[in-house]
């Protein structure tokens, strides 16, 4: 098997920093406006000099904020709101003690400056028109994969966005020509072609006047106590596609857009990063990933159709398959991985199809600890449940029509969690009483990609790619809380949860802005 | 001619970095749809376009090599003016005009851009480069 193995760690001064023995400290204090008025849910966001990693938390209810324990170093330190200049402290020696350092944020009036702190829902809450004219950019433009950040940055009159529009129409997410039509090609929504053109035409035109920003409620109550770690991906052009998590701890990634697989250890920042083999003139990106029952990592390169096993203990790939389909997990003492279409024997690399009695069509897969499958009918609005031994399929609707479910996680055998990206709620499938319930956030034109679960403490996490905000739905109480993050354009596919910290810390990626995010929020 | 060669030959892009390591890292990540880089090239033109013509997008064949082609898609010959005239009012079939979106400066780096911009394997003269 030729393996190209390149494997090159990010190790900053500030991962061996972290280590024990060099000390630490924090900075702590409080965010003010102009006029004195203390601020809530406000960004404050340290980076150690030559750090793989950048530290937020937020202003609390009293406008105060307080860093976790901080290696000693020197800092850069940044209050940063939407609305708001950001205030910006270079060279911040944080020693043993509590460094006090507080912020008084001026507002932030130029308009070009608050279209750049917007995130996608705010601009297209602040647009002039419908919310149907709007809803046609975020469930057409924003459909594939890009959260119309780049439609703010560019001017054509309207028969220029036709011919954007229609070249959008032939290509896939990753910009490839498919014919055809790109795969999970949907239907107009809200609005025909020229309809899109005509509105596009009328807020991002030649005369078009930059629309006046208006900002969501930022983090309140108990979100502002979640700390943030955003690691940058070493390379400029990172586009993680999923995160998974081993045994250990360690949040693993793929490339959305290249070969390159990756390591982050939290407990010291270290970023490590391998090549998967890539297959002579076909894209080398991946798609999905997860973590087999040993460690072993399994990525799908959707393109070139290949299947790949690595063990990070001999940091080799250790298995290599073409055109066997996706696989969910894998059970290491029977050596089979599990799909939601068939089975692979990694022994002998045999496939066994499964047969269904009706259609199966979905977006995101998952298979439960009995072989029973499910998918998110994004086009069909439903989740399907599946059972390769009879080969019913059952077709449970959600409440929601035009819903669109994409991703889906299971929590144990009993529920499964999904995220509707059309419909933009949450919701949880009861599997063994059939019943949907869907939880929404306070925030309008939301997407969820996908959801996540706390296994441990049975709640749902899901990511609104609009908003850049990670929420956490408890089933018990209906409550959403809200999580905005603190980089904007985030594009997460991906939640994955470490039940083994007190409390759980939440894993995210970052595909917009070539991060991998660590969210750990009290209960 | 082929129709793809005959738009490739009319669209441009790209940004200041014309330095060989820097050709070498944007022809490298043209996998990378409309996220290439930071440059104007990545962010304007890589959603159709690449340097290097390895990657099957809207437009396939490269960019590279443009200024050694005989003429556009428009038919006119390439120069400077054609190709920043090409740039901001867009072309006969598929691609929009950027005058709306990029600055006369930003057009000006393209178009120079465009005069250097190569793919290591395009050699000055070579049938990939055309």
């Amino acid at each position: 098997m030729s393996f190209r193995f390149v494997a090159f760690v990010w190790w900053s001064s500030t991962t061996l920093l972290a280590l024990p023995g060099f000390g630490a400290g924090t900075i702590t204090g409080s965010v003010k406006d102009a006029g004195g008025t203390t601020l809530t849910g406000v960004f404050v966001s340290a980076q150690h000099t030559g750090a793989t990693f950048t530290t937020t938390v937020y202003s609390d209810e009293a406008g105060r904020y307080r860093f976790p324990e901080l290696t000693a170093g020197t800092y850069t330190v940044t209050a940063h709101a939407g609305g708001f200049q950001p205030v910006r402290r270079a060279n911040v020696a944080v020693r043993d003690a509590a460094l006090p350092m507080d912020f008084t944020l001026q507002a932030e009036t130029r308009p070009e400056e608050l279209l750049k702190q917007a995130r996608a829902s705010e601009w297209l809450s602040s647009l002039p028109g419908t919310d149907e004219q709007k809803m046609s950019l975020g469930k057409n433009c924003g459909s594939c994969h890009h959260n119309l950040y780049h439609l703010q940055t560019v001017r054509f009159t309207k028969e220029d966005w036709v011919k954007v529009i229609s070249a959008m129409e032939k290509i896939d997410v990753i910009g490839e020509i498919r014919e055809p039509r790109p795969a999970y090609y949907m239907p107009w929504r809200h609005g025909t072609k020229d309809q899109i053109a005509e509105f596009l035409a009328k807020v991002q035109g030649p005369d078009s006047p930059l629309p006046n920003v208006k900002f969501f409620p930022r983090a309140s109550g108990k979100a502002t106590q979640a700390v943030i770690t955003e690691y940058r991906v070493p390379r400029s052009n990172a586009v993680p596609h999923d995160v998974q998590l081993d045994s250990q701890g360690n949040a693993w990634y793929n490339d959305f857009k290249t070969d390159y697989l990756g390591k982050i250890n939290p407990k010291t920042g270290e970023i490590k990063e391998y090549r998967l083999p890539s297959k002579p003139g076909f894209h080398p990106g991946s798609s999905n990933m997860f973590v087999g029952d040993d460690d072993t990592i399994w990525v799908n390169q959707r393109i070139a159709g290949t299947l790949t096993r690595f063990d990070p203990k001999t940091e080799k790939v250790v298995g290599r398959w073409e055109r066997v389909g996706g696989y969910d997990r894998f059970d290491s003492k029977s050596g089979i991985a599990y799909g939601t279409n068939g089975q692979l024997d990694v022994k002998t690399g045999m496939v066994t199809r499964y047969e269904y009695k009706a259609d199966t069509d979905g977006y995101g897969t998952a298979v439960d600890s009995r072989g029973f499958a499910f998918r998110g009918g994004i086009a069909d609005s439903d989740i399907k449940l599946l059972n390769p031994e009879t080969g019913d399929v059952i077709n449970l609707l959600t409440p929601t029509p035009d819903s669109g479910p994409r991703r889906i996680q299971l929590d144990g055998d009993a529920y499964l969690w999904f995220g509707e990206w059309f419909g933009g709620k949450i919701g949880r499938v009861d599997i063994r009483s059939r019943k949907i319930t869907e939880y929404s956030p306070s925030v309008p034109f939301a997407a969820f990609y996908e959801a996540g679960t706390d296994p441990k403490n049975h709640h749902g996490w899901a990511f609104d790619w609009r908003s850049d905000r990670l929420m956490r739905v408890d089933p018990t109480t209906g409550v959403v809380t809200e999580y905005p993050m603190p980089t904007r354009d985030v594009e997460s596919r991906r939640t994955a949860v470490d039940t083994s910290t007190n409390p759980p810390t939440v894993w995210i990626h970052g595909a917009g802005n070539g991060t991998i995010i660590r969210v750990q929020a009290p209960l | 001619m082929d129709w793809r060669r005959i738009i490739a030959t009319a669209i441009l892009a790209v940004s200041t970095a014309v330095s060989a390591p820097a050709q070498q890292n944007l022809c490298d990540s043209e996998a990378s749809f409309g996220r290439s880089d930071g440059t104007v090239f990545g962010r304007y033109c890589g959603v159709c376009h690449t340097i290097s013509g390895k990657w099957n997008r809207i437009v396939r064949a490269p960019l590279g090599g443009l200024f050694e082609r005989k003429q556009l898609v428009t038919g006119q010959p390439v120069n400077e003016e054609t190709v920043r005239e090409l740039i901001a009012k867009g072309g006969p079939s598929m691609m929009p005009g950027f005058q709306y979106t990029l600055t006369a400066g930003q057009i000006n780096e393209l178009v120079q851009f465009l005069k250097a911009a190569r793919c290591p394997e395009q050699a000055p003269g070579s049938q990939q480069g055309r």
